[in-house]
């Protein structure tokens, strides 16, 4: 083997199994015990020397072979020595060099004219100069880091390519610090040297930047209660949108994955649940320019989530504000906190070219376990026999034979879930000089589902800059395009359908029969009008007319049902410095989505039978501008400093939805709205014009004092046309201040700060509102248009409310900052009420007074009162701190208490019933208690004689049912045999248990070691249920599958279950249309949420590539849960974003565990 | 030029910050506001149709008010026992919860408040606007369908008037314009009361309703003198109020066959010489005395044709679909001897010929496939004879064989001309009569009524192997539904 072939060889291993790459720079790596080269020998040549190297120590050589044996021999004589001192001796004299880097020995010619000077014979104390570099852990030169010597108190700072010379004597400390990286120091040797130094971004957050309400901070000098995420955190997780991925990311932020549905917005929760009747979703302000929020729905299946037109890959950070100091500049939206967004922008530095990709698999979890086809036809011929129907030639369960002539047995879940795949792959340019930042960045997404045809892709576009202008003007643009598509052939329960309609998918999969196929004998469709006909038990099965609803296999097959949106999101700014601290600032926003939403129901689909085919189109657009002009005045008395902002602020939201129903196909041919149809509805597309303006002034007053005392306060006036014509405007205001007594002379003198470095006490107290969730013109009487038969008619539709005001809460919170050992561990600790004031809720009237509305019977009203209170604990701490390994390891615990006050004199209680539009499923919110309880029926178990369900009355007596009960006997029973009133809903239901969490939280842990890192997530809520909907479809005694718990029934006196004996027909033990507590469960759990595994490649090893880093990493995503809970998820919901209708699993779609793989490359 | 600029921004702010009235206070570009609904004549014509296609949602006249008025009382069988699609009402098993208990009392209450709403808007401008005339035909119009809503509400929610002479409680009595959040707090007033009001709006309709209007189609689908006329020999005969059934019915109906209403100088309703015309299109028959209309443009929210024709597989060669919810219980009317083969309304029966379910019959009275225009009948002129004939019978006995017989001959005849009645006496001929009415209005949501007046029990239904529905007496629990919820939680004045 050739040198050549050697080196390249090595080359090559080490690039494949990096083995040359651990991450230490080599001036540190003195601080690692290291092996001693000892050689002994008379004209050795270089490359034997290099060969005992290599044997005795882990250091590796390259070089090129020619060089090589133009080198001189060199006699050693070394004991115990460091490599340096023997490469010292090897290079001396010769024309060449070397370099260290990582372990590998680089050995170079040196050019005539770099020939070193001759070293000194003598080592000298004095003062010499020092150069060297500094990059960050990319091997991106930094510029601006200050260098300090220790000792002489000299100090400089590296220039744009990194480097920087200072004057230091050997022995001298050098110290390395920059915003936001962690602090090195190395100590100056006693000859000169090129010292590198790699510096690693800071875990600790006390100096980061904190974005606030039209400015920035840093969490050390922030009042207000702010959580900060690093977009990177996000990014490498398989995301649509990153509020999905926020989830155990930070204190009192409750983020519930409602299920595996793609483009599903989640529950998003700031604090508890903040209002009745408004939404609960925080305002989300993406670079300043307030966003839309959770399901955009255009009238089909799809979910439209329409946060998720922001890469994840493009975002710098998001910073969660929670308390009134760090939302009341937001005023009337701010009442369920202020999440903002920051996008990417160009740093100092080099253009800088990023890949980011990964692709992802991912697998429905958990699914519920359902009857194989023999179970089937035992259980459900059981139910007959029972029922006193069996007949063993005119009514059984039987088999059926398919097309392939076997006995069909299927697995429904096969036509309905599969296998999801998900990538992305994002290319951005991004780059500073003193005048121009600029980012700019590329990406698509794509995302097969774990259900098939529902699918996703986005394609979006990002440019940002920044252009100074002298000192005394900046302009900016950020401009995001965006397009995405939402297939969801099948209905997912939410968007147009709702979770109990027979179509939805999961509930497919659970209750069609697996004793019949979607192909008949003859190859032929299995269907009989809507449904699932029942095959070869044509004739002799009487009890039902179908052993399923949709046939899932026409529907995915033939049908269309996607959502598409354009979204248009640019914001520009200029500043203006006309004085040194005086900055002008007008920015123009605007965020638009043109959306389209387009149906085709094959008239063989369930979808489509009714109607003999249809199509559907509709259209929306939604364009909204802000235009926000503040000024901004700082100026320092002394240690005095005072920062003074006003502003004004207009917003305008318009557009409008529309579309048109076409049924009636007239040639199978036609798939689309054009094509030939022979009628036309404008039923169910949601037809609608917006409006919505939104005018705001509002100033800001900070005072901070030697960053030992801050004060702040602030007041925003808003007026809104969304709100009654007698309360336009409503004034918010907020107060906060901060106290850090380690910066006080007593505190530092004392031993305390030596273990407590950092202790920073606040509070706020400040009054805001919330008028999200209330609709155009919904304070307005108005008349809608109507037909008669075709006639044009005028109908009351609206009976609006003049006096309808803002929600407004009060809250207060009082924070204590704890930094620990130089900042090793760093504790927060908040305590805050929220008190809700005038809190608008839908009150319900009678329903006999007619009044008409969206929700009818219910008029939009500023009563009642409601508080959530609660500790938010977060603790970071490095566990190990070291070089070469690091252990950061994080908590937080949110704990929250919610309790309503105050509703009217009229209304006790607010029940709603028919959650998702589920019979089955009622919430209950009460003066005393929190929102949203589960009411139900209670059940105690089922009767050892006799296998019949057992109810308990409102008095608590216990009354069983049978579905047919024998001659001269009933179906509801007391104990004693006697006839019972039929147990109901409205006479027997109890408000049963609280759906919302007691405790939720997150535990984080970073492992870093060399190259590696790990990263794990986990989240957890405890102390709230759930009502498991599902499992009334899952017991249902008729045609429809069951789940296998059902081979638990009672069969014989004296078995002792909970599952009651079995009845052909039944759905009422198991409560399918009322609600029993049967049914209820502990939501608590434990995910494993996220682990991932990383690798950094080393930059020197990239750097003949002309990369300068590479980060490889691997991860799964919700690896397991534990749970009592018995239904496929605790975190999933039928009811979205609803606030007080949480807690409610109907049908509702499993979620997926994700494997995921990706690369990042920065060039 | 900093200066100048600045002092631009500056003045740029104020100028954007001067208060914005106009986008503050929008009007909606697509809806009518309250102020301006009664500002001109069209307007308020249009919201007279506003109220018809109240009438028509869902819950009352656009399918389920008959539907679950039939499916309860013996004639039908629920194929899939869905409760979503009333199988609890099927089933005799609603609860305050169910769907239908609340949609029905809703839909029905949101008409009542929009005529409450409309009768105070017109007084207060839309008199001024379209003169007194047509000020008191609308009211009159919209007094009518105040009256139908109540009246239909009683028969699922009341116990019948005839149990004791209305003495049960009733509904809520809402005769004022509700808006906005008030105490809406009202007791049930008696099922007298109620009744009193239901006839106190018709007679007061009877007065201001037009003879007739402009076209066929428009005497068939809005109410006019002989319409409201009509509808009182329904709720009179349901109060047992027979001699007012004589004195109204006698307005429209002359004395001897053929019977028809021309002499009252309204529109001339009569019975139509082939039932089938008054199922098909254009439904504007002068048999049909009020029914609703729908269009491919606006289609019935769950049509009534959606429930009772069969679906595919069982359809060979009906030649129209539907979803098959409800097909006929052979233990019912259809298994009546008396009913001959040869009857025409045999004819909207469709036995299926082949597959799963050869044998069920379904009924195919509405028959427009998707998507499912037929228009809903609220009374017919065969209704009206029926009544009086019934009326005649049970006030006078055996002196009005003879008319009564006619009467109920010139309804029987016109679809079995050879059938001849034999009941001689009294009760025989008035159990005849209860048959034909049974026969004739199979589908359009009269039979409930026709038990529940006269206290008879609802029959059971025991379909071939499938479970069984008991029947449920007269004095049961469940013989009526209860209160929805929506009422019984938010109305403490019930």
């Amino acid at each position: 083997m050739t040198d050549e072939m050697k080196t390249a060889l090595r080359l090559i291993i080490w690039l494949l199994l990096f083995t040359g790459s651990l991450s230490v720079p080599a001036e540190l790596s003195a601080e690692m015990p290291e092996k001693k080269i000892s050689i002994k020998g008379e004209n050795l040549s270089l490359r034997d020397i290099f060969r005992i190297i290599e044997k005795q120590s882990d250091y590796q050589f390259f070089y090129n072979s020619k060089l090589i044996e133009q080198l001189k021999p060199v006699t050693l004589n070394v004991l115990n020595a460091k490599v340096e001192q023997v490469m010292d001796l090897c290079c001396k004299d010769q024309p060449v060099h070397y370099r260290i880097v990582d372990k590998i020995i680089i050995l170079e010619e040196t050019k005539k004219q770099e020939l070193a000077a001759p070293e000194p014979a003598v080592l000298s104390v004095m003062a010499m100069t020092v150069g060297g570099k500094v990059v960050n852990k990319d091997g991106e030169p930094m510029e601006g880091v200050t260098v300090t010597d220790k000792t002489s108190r000299a100090v400089t700072r590296t220039v744009k390519d990194g480097t920087f010379s200072i004057s230091a004597s050997p022995g001298d400390v050098l110290q390395f610090t920059s915003v936001g990286y962690e602090m090195v120091e190395v100590r100056v040797k006693a000859k000169p040297e090129t010292i590198k130094v790699s510096m690693v971004e800071a875990v600790k957050t006390l100096d980061e930047t904190v974005v606030i309400a039209y400015g920035t901070t840093t969490a050390r000098a922030n009042t207000g209660s702010v959580s900060r995420v690093k977009g990177t955190d996000i990014a490498a997780t398989p995301v649509q949108s990153f509020d999905a991925g926020l989830a155990g990311r930070a204190t009192g932020v409750n983020i519930t994955a409602t299920s595996g549905v793609v483009n599903q917005a989640p529950v998003f929760r700031i604090r508890g649940t903040n209002s009745l009747s408004l939404s609960s979703y925080p305002l989300i302000v993406i670079d300043g320019v307030p966003a839309y929020t959770d399901d955009v729905n255009v009238g089909g299946n799809a979910m439209n989530n329409p946060l998720s037109a922001i890469n994840p890959n493009d975002i710098e950070s998001i910073d969660i504000a929670k308390d009134a100091a760090a939302t009341s500049l937001y005023g009337s939206r701010a009442a369920n906190g202020v999440v903002f967004v920051t996008t990417k922008k160009g740093r100092p530095g080099k253009a800088k070219l990023t890949y980011n990709g990964s692709v992802a698999y991912s697998k429905a979890v958990r699914a519920a376990p359902v009857l194989n086809g023999d179970q089937y036809l035992e259980i459900k011929n059981e139910g007959l026999v029972n029922a006193g129907t069996y007949d063993a030639v005119k009514n059984y369960y039987g088999n059926s034979i398919g097309p392939d002539g076997k006995i069909i047995r299927t697995n429904w879940f096969d036509y309905l879930f599969r296998t999801g795949l998900f990538h992305t792959n994002s290319v951005s340019v991004s780059g500073a000089n003193e005048t121009t930042k600029y980012y700019a960045s590329l990406g698509y997404t794509g995302q097969n589902g774990i259900l098939k045809g529902n699918d996703y892709n986005r394609k979006s576009v990002l440019f940002n800059f920044e252009h100074k202008v002298g000192s005394w003007l900046i302009v900016g643009n950020r401009t995001n395009y965006a397009n995405d598509l939402t297939d969801s052939k099948l209905s997912t329960g939410q968007g147009a359908t709702n979770t109990a309609a027979n179509s939805v998918a999961y509930r497919m999969a659970l209750i069609s029969a697996p004793i019949i196929g979607p192909y008949n004998k003859d190859g032929s469709y299995n269907y009989t009008g809507l449904n699932l006909g029942l095959q070869d038990n044509q004739g002799h099965l009487t009890s039902t007319a179908r052993m399923g609803y949709t046939n899932p296999v026409i529907t995915l097959k033939y049908n269309q049902d996607n959502t598409g949106n354009n979204f248009i999101q640019s914001n520009s700014f200029l500043s203006l410095i006309p004085l040194k601290r005086l900055v002008l600032k007008t920015a123009y926003g605007i965020d638009n989505i043109y959306s389209r939403t387009e149906r085709y129901f094959d008239p063989r689909s369930d979808e489509g039978y009714t109607a003999n085919g249809s199509a559907t189109g509709i259209s929306a657009k939604r364009e909204k501008w802000v235009w926000t002009n503040t000024a901004n005045y700082s100026f320092d008395v002394k240690e005095h400093h005072f920062d003074l902002l006003a502003g004004e602020e207009q917003q305008k939201f318009t557009g409008d939805q529309f579309g048109l129903v076409r049924s009636g196909q007239t040639d199978p041919a036609y798939v689309n709205i054009q094509g030939g149809f022979s009628s036309v509805a404008i039923t169910s597309t949601q037809d609608q014009v917006f409006y919505q303006y939104l005018e705001s002034a509002f100033s800001r007053f900070q005072y901070d004092f030697d960053q030992k005392y801050q004060f702040s306060a602030s007041l925003r006036r808003d007026q809104s046309s969304l709100l009654g014509k007698n309360n336009k405007s409503g004034l918010f205001w907020g107060f906060s201040g901060g106290w850090e007594v380690s910066k006080e002379n007593f505190w530092e003198k004392s031993g305390l700060s030596k273990t407590v470095n950092f202790l920073k006490l606040k509070g706020s107290y400040g009054k805001v509102g919330n008028l999200s969730g209330i609709t155009d013109f919904q304070t307005l009487s108005t008349y809608a248009a109507a037909l008669y038969g075709g006639v044009a008619a005028l109908a009351y539709s609206a009976s609006g409310n003049a006096d309808l005001k803002w929600e407004t809460s009060k809250k207060t919170d009082v924070g204590l900052l704890l930094g620990f050992w130089d900042n090793r561990l760093s504790a927060e600790l908040s305590l805050y009420k929220n008190d809700i004031d005038g809190l608008i809720f839908a009150v319900p009237v009678p329903s006999s007074a007619g009044i008409p509305g969206a929700s009818p019977n219910t008029v939009l009203s500023n009563v009642g009162k409601m508080y959530n209170k609660g500790i938010e604990i977060g603790l970071n701490g490095e566990v190990i701190r070291g070089k070469v390994f690091n252990w950061q390891a994080g908590l937080n615990v949110s704990f929250n208490k919610n309790e309503i006050t105050a509703l009217t004199a009229t209304v006790k209680q607010l029940l709603i019933s028919s959650i998702g539009g589920a019979a089955d499923q009622f919430s209950i919110s009460q003066v005393g208690h929190p929102v949203g309880m589960i009411f139900a029926i209670r059940t105690a178990g089922v009767d050892v004689q006799t296998g019949r369900r057992i109810f308990l009355d409102q008095s608590g007596r216990k009354v069983l049912y049978t579905q047919v009960a024998a001659a001269g006997r009933y179906n509801w029973e007391y104990t004693d045999g006697t006839q019972a009133a039929a147990i109901t809903a409205a006479n027997d239901g109890v408000p049963y248990k609280r759906t919302n969490p007691k405790l939720y939280g997150g535990f984080t842990t970073r492992l870093r070691y060399k190259q590696f890192d790990l990263d794990l997530l986990m989240t957890f809520q405890a102390g709230g249920y759930m009502y498991y909907g599902t499992q009334g479809t899952l017991m249902d005694a008729r045609f429809s599958n069951n789940s296998t718990k059902i081979l638990h029934r009672w069969q014989k006196p004296g078995d002792v279950t909970d599952v009651p004996r079995l009845m052909d027909g039944d759905f009422t033990s198991w409560g399918y249309s009322m609600p029993v507590t049967s049914n209820v469960y502990s939501s608590n759990y434990l995910r494993m949420k996220n682990v991932t595994v990383g690798y950094n490649f080393s930059p020197l090893v990239l750097s003949h590539l002309q990369i300068s880093g590479i980060r490889a990493y691997a991860g799964v995503q919700n690896l397991f849960i534990l749970t009592p809970y018995p239904g496929a998820d605790p975190e999933v919901t039928s009811a979205g974003n609803g606030t007080v209708t949480q807690g409610f699993d109907r049908n509702m779609n499993p979620n997926a565990r994700i494997v995921s793989m990706g690369l990042q490359v920065n060039f | 030029m900093l200066r100048g600029l600045l002092i631009l921004f500056i003045s740029a702010c104020f100028l954007f910050s001067c208060s914005k009235k106009a986008e503050l206070n929008p009007s909606p570009t697509s809806l009518i506001t309250e102020g301006n609904a009664f500002a001109t004549s069209s307007r308020i014509l249009n919201q007279v149709y506003g109220l018809y296609s109240t009438f028509k949602q869902t819950g009352l006249y656009g399918s389920e008010y008959p539907v679950y008025s039939d499916i309860r009382a013996g004639d039908f069988i629920s194929t899939n026992l869905n409760p979503n699609i009333g199988a609890l009402t099927y089933q005799c098993v609603v609860e305050s919860g169910s769907p239908e208990v609340n949609l029905i009392w809703q839909q029905a209450y949101q008409l009542i408040n929009g005529c409450n709403v409309f009768l105070a808007g017109m007084e207060k401008s839309g008199r001024a606007v379209v003169g007194d005339s047509l000020t008191a035909n609308y009211e009159a119009e919209v007094r009518g369908l105040r009256a139908i809503a109540y009246y239909s509400m009683l028969q699922l929610y009341a116990q019948p008037y005839t149990k004791d002479n209305g003495a049960s409680p009733g509904l809520p009595l809402r005769l004022t314009a509700n808006a906005g959040l008030a105490n809406y707090s009202l007791k049930r007033s008696s099922v007298a009361d109620v009744y009193a009001r239901i006839l106190t709006d018709l007679d007061s309709a009877e007065i201001g309703l037009p003879l007739k209007y402009s076209t066929a189609l428009i005497n068939t689908t809005r109410l006019h003198k002989n319409s409201v006329i009509a509808f009182k020999t329904r709720v009179d005969l349901t109060m047992g109020k027979y001699d007012k059934v004589i004195a109204e019915a006698s307005k429209i109906v002359s004395s001897s066959a053929p019977y028809t209403a021309v002499a009252s100088g309204g529109v001339a309703n009569a019975l139509e010489s082939d039932i089938t015309v008054v199922f098909k299109s254009p439904y504007t028959s002068l048999e049909s005395v009020f029914s609703v209309p729908f269009s491919s443009n606006d289609i019935p929210g769950v049509p009534l044709a959606s429930y009772y024709l069969p679906v595919l597989a069982d359809a060979t060669g009906l030649g129209t679909v539907g979803q098959g919810q409800y097909y006929l219980y052979a233990g019912g009317i259809v298994a009546d001897a008396q009913w001959t083969a040869t009857d025409k309304r045999r004819g909207f029966l469709f036995t299926t010929p082949s597959g799963g379910s050869t044998g069920r019959q379904w009924l195919t009275k509405y028959k427009v496939g998707t998507p499912f225009t037929d228009n809903c009948p609220v009374i017919r002129y065969s209704e009206v004879l029926l009544n009086l004939s019934e009326a005649l019978l049970r006030l006078n006995g055996d002196a009005s064989i003879p008319t009564a017989k006619n009467l109920l001959g010139a309804v029987r005849h016109r679809s079995d001309a050879s059938y001849v009645i034999a009941a001689a006496t009294t009760p025989d001929l008035l159990s005849a009569i209860l048959e034909e009415r049974h026969i004739e209005f199979l589908g359009e949501g009269l039979r409930n009524t026709d038990l529940m007046r006269l206290g008879l029990d609802i029959p059971a239904k025991s379909p071939a192997g499938s479970i069984s529905v008991a029947a449920v007496p007269a004095t049961a629990g469940n013989y009526i539904w209860p209160l929805p919820n929506a009422e019984l939680l938010y109305n403490p004045g019930l």
